[in-house]
């Protein structure tokens, strides 16, 4: 889908458009292959100015940096960074509960902070640094937060605890020993509707004592 | 140790669920997370009104947008906001948001039915109950005659997961995924959809994000995914949106009760009349559920002995989304009714409110469990938890349950395995209960294995049958198999072992923390499965070998203790005992969690969740999960879960109803004994809060 | 959500230059934008991102006062020193708000833009008022969270945490546009009431983009008091923001009215006093003279008279009633 054969046609040429690319997050970006041309052949696109990146509805190819592999895919704009790894990178522990952020069903960590990435489009995380559940396991082994909800089988039926877990590890990155009332604030984004919350407070606290921020 | 002789599998087993290591690290795979090759998406055209015809449709514009297959509407009309009047099927999720984006769907709309209080047949109207006679009599008859209407809200399941199905047709067989408690049900709906016999539909749901009595058979969304991936030969997901979770997959429906009850000064309750309206969807519509709800119901009178009692029932239609079973159905809303009306009899003839229903409890468990439950809240202290000063009122309350404990029927199997590996398998499912861990830890312990060597498979329609896990009955039924299928095993391999050691027969030889004994003579587990002949023994079995007893009442009792500011009219709940009848303890984890939740969900449903309905258009105002508020982390009390045992019970009690069934209640006349005032209407919100104590004041 | 072409900005003048044209959306962390779109209540043809011009992202003290750019997110006020030791009533309304996770998307200037949190206006089933049609169905509807001041034609409250605040410390909005120079706007007449303008809710037109705010002077007392219903995330039922800045104590109010409501009488009760109990109820008192509730929501009225008294109260370092 990537077309950026018509720059003349769309009133930009491909030297000023890849400055426009270059200035974004400065230089992080690792690949940028944004739309030029949603206009069909011998349609006029409307001018692009300096400075902007462009990405036509139609879609186009982005890089996203996901638990430190990075990842060509095709992606229309109106793509939620949850959409783009659940569907194109088939990480699944993230899910979409009330695709609002008001459940924190889908937190994940951008650039280390944590997130509703069902409320960002998964084009503004180009050049970031995504962790899913998922990559918090390094080399087989479950971060310790991971193993703290284990311990203490801090769960039900499941299917909130990715989001409970990446956000409990953004709080402790936060901050290291959290009280239980802060751990109870620090996790008022997320909904467990199963209220496995007293498991999932001790294993928050016991994962904070064990020093393990 | 074991199920049968000491009667206590392991409550000491409090090793984590365990599936628990899939949930943490996001390998769990739910019916949400299947993306399959070509797969095309589905969706319902909802109505956007409580009552209204289609006007005008121009689905032409849907019918164009690049990769949309088909857009159909069915129905001229929509009955209640979500109603489904037609269909879209598109090869992408882009393709299908963007047609449903394009409709043009205009509706002329009806004044709707919104409202239970306005709709419901007048008190005074209302058929009189066979047995009105006696009840007036004992109304005659009493001293005080005590007279309350409590009102209860609609409270939408709100399962994290949504409802959903991915149906993969080819032809002469079906592979397919769903969100349910039913797999056996679900399978046969789709089989009979797509025109397959049953064993040609493989289905999966090896993990379902929540049920709460919402999800049994294949349903519409099954229906859609079957029919769609049936047409078009390719695999079709149709998973509901979270505001059709709210407005069309079911609900706990809205209640109000009156109670009019006569009693004595001595506190004994002589009878009385009793009139419940609940809220159902519109005439005709609401759908019972294999699991049992459905309808508008109120399990009122209920626990307490209140004598002679006339009861009549009134289901009333709404344009609104339908009731179907909410853990408990019936029961948590009647609860509330009740508690409040205990207190409301024992002020009026002066008793203290704890004293009033040990006199007219009708189980000895509870009238146990509620003086102990005293004595962990401080319930002699509860005058002195005031000091008169601050703004800022303690109270305590007492909700009480129990919920009708059978059994469901089914299969379990094992299969050990010539390398010592066992494995068990159930077609049952788990919601987050903690099924798999149950049957595991029986059969392992009954081994005396260690989790290492033991793999358990639950979730598919085609292991050995499960029942529908709706009415506390999964944990319950199959304990027992899985402790018979076990002990068949055992059995089997002593037989083994006997013929190896040239024994006769197998008498005198014991397995004991998976070793094989007889005198001095001794067998690991390893050794003597390697005896067999075949690769694997495998052992069935739907009997349950007498140990699921005939049902017990799987009683509750909680106590609460909140705080309410009453200048804001804001509560918070500090603090909640939970007794729990548990029958036989198989892991703490699991129970608690299961008492916890409950208990959590009950606080959930007394403060804060309603759905709201406008009542110019019909349409729900709030079905989104900002609006909709379920208790959240900073809303969780200390909450503590006392795990019940009596002696007569050699059965495990299946835990999704009962520690949901007192909390409203508990939480309720806690409020009330705060603020000195009845608060009469849920959810207990700072409105309802504030005008009960002006009207107190006035 | 319906399609867009998007437009990434990495400059802030160029997102000027091409905003205020034809149907373009401007989009910072998008926290309200895409639930807006989600929901189909907007469906813009482009989208104008600023999210990522790092540069709009600083709370700087400077001669002025403290500066804060229009993409600083509600976490990294939270996370500020500065503020939570100085301007309480500030770093409380925006550390508070939401959730740890929309806070760190969220930013200043899309948080005092953001369009109403209204049941109606959020829903694509209610044709309402803002949206161009005949009827605030908040009047003769459910109108338990709307406005008790300054409501009519349209009744919703003002979804902003941090409105208030700035509103309470007196603070100023910065303006580009792409012709001509950045205006100063005062926040407590940055916002609309519905007579004034229905469609919108502030000042800004087309085309002009907040840049900043500057928060000019330190208060030497202040506090936010934030009531819910629910503890946990939950938007407020009532704001109290209250700041003693040099010419006296300035309370505002949010969650009450279509704008952070400046309550006149509550100020007039206390002027530039040192704060009682007695006054700070009286303050209360006054905050509500004026109110107007509708069918369902009186219960504000009580909730104003609390949270203005304890706002002060706390502002003031007295003890007010907190849970045991």
């Amino acid at each position: 889908m990537h077309q950026d054969n018509g720059s003349k046609s769309a009133g930009v040429s491909r030297r000023q458009f890849l400055q426009g690319a270059s200035g974004a997050a400065a230089g992080s970006v690792l690949v940028t292959l944004p739309q030029l041309a949603g206009a069909q052949e011998g349609e006029a696109a409307p001018a692009v100015r300096s400075g902007l990146t462009r990405y036509a509805a139609s879609g186009g190819n982005i890089t996203l940096t996901v638990n430190d592999r990075p990842a060509q895919i095709t992606v229309t704009p109106d793509t939620t960074l949850l959409e783009a790894v659940r569907e194109s990178l088939n990480l699944t522990g993230a899910k979409e509960v009330c695709g609002r952020g008001a459940c924190g069903a889908c937190t994940m960590l951008v650039d280390s902070r944590s997130v509703c990435s069902c409320m960002m489009l998964a084009i503004d995380a180009v050049g970031k640094r995504i962790t899913t559940v998922e990559g918090l396991v390094k080399d087989g082994q479950l971060d310790p937060v991971q193993q703290a909800f284990v311990d203490h089988d801090a769960c039900q039926c499941g299917y909130c605890i990715p989001g409970f877990v990446v956000r409990s590890r953004a709080l402790l990155d936060e901050t290291p020993s959290p009280n239980r009332e802060a751990i109870k604030n620090g996790l008022c984004g997320n909904i467990c509707r199963c209220a496995a919350y007293i498991r999932i407070f001790d294993a928050v606290e016991a994962a904070a004592k064990g020093g393990q921020a | 140790m074991s199920y049968r002789d000491d009667n206590r599998v392991a409550l000491e087993n409090n090793a984590p669920r365990i599936d628990i290591v899939e949930k943490v690290n996001g390998a769990a795979k739910y019916t949400t997370d299947y993306y399959l090759p070509k797969m095309l998406w589905a969706a319902y055209i909802p109505s956007d009104f409580g009552d209204a015809r289609v006007r005008s449709s121009n689905i032409s514009a849907a019918r164009e947008v690049k990769g949309v297959l088909e857009v159909e509407l069915e129905k001229d009309a929509g009955r209640y906001h979500g109603d489904r009047i037609g269909h879209v099927c598109a090869e992408s999720r882009k393709a299908l948001e963007e047609a449903l984006t394009v409709l043009d769907i205009k509706f002329e709309a009806r004044w709707p039915r919104t409202r239970l209080e306005d709709e419901r047949v007048p008190l005074a109207e209302m058929e009189k109950a066979e047995n009105d006679a006696a009840a007036q009599k004992a109304l005659d008859e009493s001293e005080v005659v005590v007279e309350a209407e409590y009102q209860t809200q609609v409270q939408t399941h709100c399962a994290l997961e949504p409802h959903g199905a991915i149906v993969d047709f080819r032809g002469e067989s079906a592979v397919a995924y769903g969100s349910t408690q039913s797999c056996g049900s679900f399978r046969d709906d789709l089989a009979r959809e797509l025109g397959l016999r049953p064993d040609q539909v493989e289905f999966h749901c090896e993990y379902v994000g929540g049920g709460f009595g919402a999800k049994f058979g294949a349903d519409n969304e099954g229906r859609l995914a079957a029919q769609m991936s049936k047409k078009f030969g390719r695999p079709c997901r149709v998973i509901r949106t979270r505001k059709e979770e709210h407005l069309d997959t079911g609900n706990r429906p809205g209640s109000i009760q009156h109670m009019r009850i006569g009693l004595m000064r001595d506190g004994k309750m002589r009878g009385g009349k009793i009139t419940t309206w609940g809220s159902i969807g519109p005439t005709g519509i609401g759908q019972r559920s294999a699991g049992g709800g459905g309808g508008g119901g109120v399990r009122n009178p209920s626990r307490y002995n209140f004598g002679t009692v006339a009861v009549v029932h009134q289901d009333v239609g709404l344009n609104a989304g339908f009731p179907r079973a909410f853990r408990a159905p019936g029961h948590p809303q009647a609860m509330f009714a009740i508690e409040l009306m205990m207190d409301h009899m024992a002020a009026q003839i002066g008793t203290d409110p704890l004293e009033f229903r040990l006199l007219n409890e009708t189980s000895d468990v509870r009238r146990a469990m509620l003086k102990v439950g005293a004595e962990k809240i401080g319930w002699a202290n509860r005058k002195s938890l005031n000091d008169g000063k601050s703004v800022i009122k303690r109270g305590i309350g007492i909700g009480a349950g129990d919920w009708g404990n059978r059994g469901g029927g089914g299969s379990i199997r094992i299969n050990v395995y010539r390398n010592g590996t066992v494995e068990v398998a159930s077609g049952a499912q788990d919601m987050g209960q903690g099924y798999r861990t149950l049957i595991g830890d029986i059969v392992r312990t009954h081994f005396g294995l260690p989790r290492e060597q033991l793999v358990v498979k639950v979730g598919r329609a085609d292991y050995p049958p499960g029942p529908a896990s709706g009415g506390s009955v999964t944990s319950r039924g199959m304990a027992p198999r899985a402790f018979v299928a076990a002990q068949m095993a055992v059995d089997a391999l002593r037989g083994l072992v006997a013929k190896e050691w040239q024994l006769e027969d197998a008498r005198g030889i014991t397995l004991e923390d998976g070793v094989f004994k007889r005198e001095d003579k001794t067998m690991e587990w390893a050794k003597a499965c390697r005896l067999m002949t075949n690769d694997h023994l495998s052992f069935a079995t739907d009997q349950d070998g007498g140990l699921m007893k005939p049902p017990t009442g799987s009683e509750a009792v909680q106590f609460a203790d909140v705080s309410v500011d009453t200048e804001t009219g804001i509560i918070k709940v500090n603090k909640v005992i939970a007794l729990q009848n548990v029958g036989l303890p198989v892991n703490r984890n699991t129970i608690e969690n299961q008492i916890t939740g409950g208990v959590i969900q009950g606080i959930s449903f007394a403060l804060y969740e309603e759905r709201i309905l406008n009542r110019q258009t019909g349409a729900m105002v709030n079905p989104v999960m900002d609006q909709y508020k379920i208790a959240g982390p900073v809303d969780v009390p200390e909450i503590i879960p006392i795990i019940w045992r009596e002696d007569r019970e050699v059965s495990v009690n299946s835990l999704g109803e009962p520690p949901t069934v007192p909390t409203a209640g508990a939480i309720a006349t806690a409020v009330a004994s705060a603020i000195g005032a009845q608060v009469r209407s849920m959810p207990l919100t700072p409105d309802k809060v504030l005008a009960a104590l002006a009207a107190k004041a006035s | 959500m319906n399609s867009f072409d998007y437009l990434v900005a990495e400059q802030f003048d160029s997102a000027l230059a091409e905003y205020g044209e034809g149907n373009v959306a401007l989009k910072a962390g998008g926290i309200d934008l895409l639930d807006l779109v989600k929901e189909g209540v907007e469906r813009p043809a482009t989208i104008l991102s600023i999210d990522g011009l790092d540069d709009y992202r600083y709370i700087r003290e400077e001669d002025d006062g403290v500066h804060i750019g229009c993409l600083t997110t509600l976490a990294d006020i939270g996370r500020n020193e500065l503020l939570k030791s100085k301007y309480a009533v500030l770093h409380h309304a925006a550390a508070e708000a939401a959730t740890p996770q929309i806070r760190e998307r969220a930013t200043v200037g899309g948080n005092l833009c953001q369009r109403p949190r209204c049941w109606y206006f959020r829903q694509r089933e209610f044709h309402c008022l803002k949206k161009g049609g005949a009827t605030c169905f908040a009047v003769e509807g459910e109108n338990r969270y709307h406005a008790i001041f300054g409501g009519g034609p349209s009744y919703i409250v003002h979804p902003s945490n941090i409105a208030p605040a700035l509103v309470a410390l007196d603070a100023v909005i910065v303006v580009r546009s792409a012709e001509g120079e950045p205006k100063q706007v005062k926040a407590a007449e940055f916002f609309l009431l519905p007579e004034q303008a229905l469609m919108k809710e502030n000042v800004l037109e087309p085309g002009e983009i907040i840049t900043e705010v500057i928060v000019p002077t330190a208060p030497a007392q202040s506090a936010t008091i934030e009531l819910r219903e629910k503890q946990s995330f939950d938007w407020p039922i009532t704001m109290a923001c209250v700041a003693r800045l040099a010419e006296g104590w300035h309370v505002c109010l949010g969650a009450v009215a279509p704008i952070p409501w400046l309550s006149k009488p509550a100020m007039e009760v206390v002027g530039n006093s040192d704060i009682t109990a007695e006054l700070a109820t009286k303050a209360g008192e006054a905050a509500v003279a004026d109110a107007d509730p509708m069918t369902d929501n009186e219960y504000k009225v009580q909730l104003v008279k609390v949270a203005v008294k304890r706002a002060l109260m706390t502002a003031a370092g007295l003890e007010v009633p907190k849970w045991s």
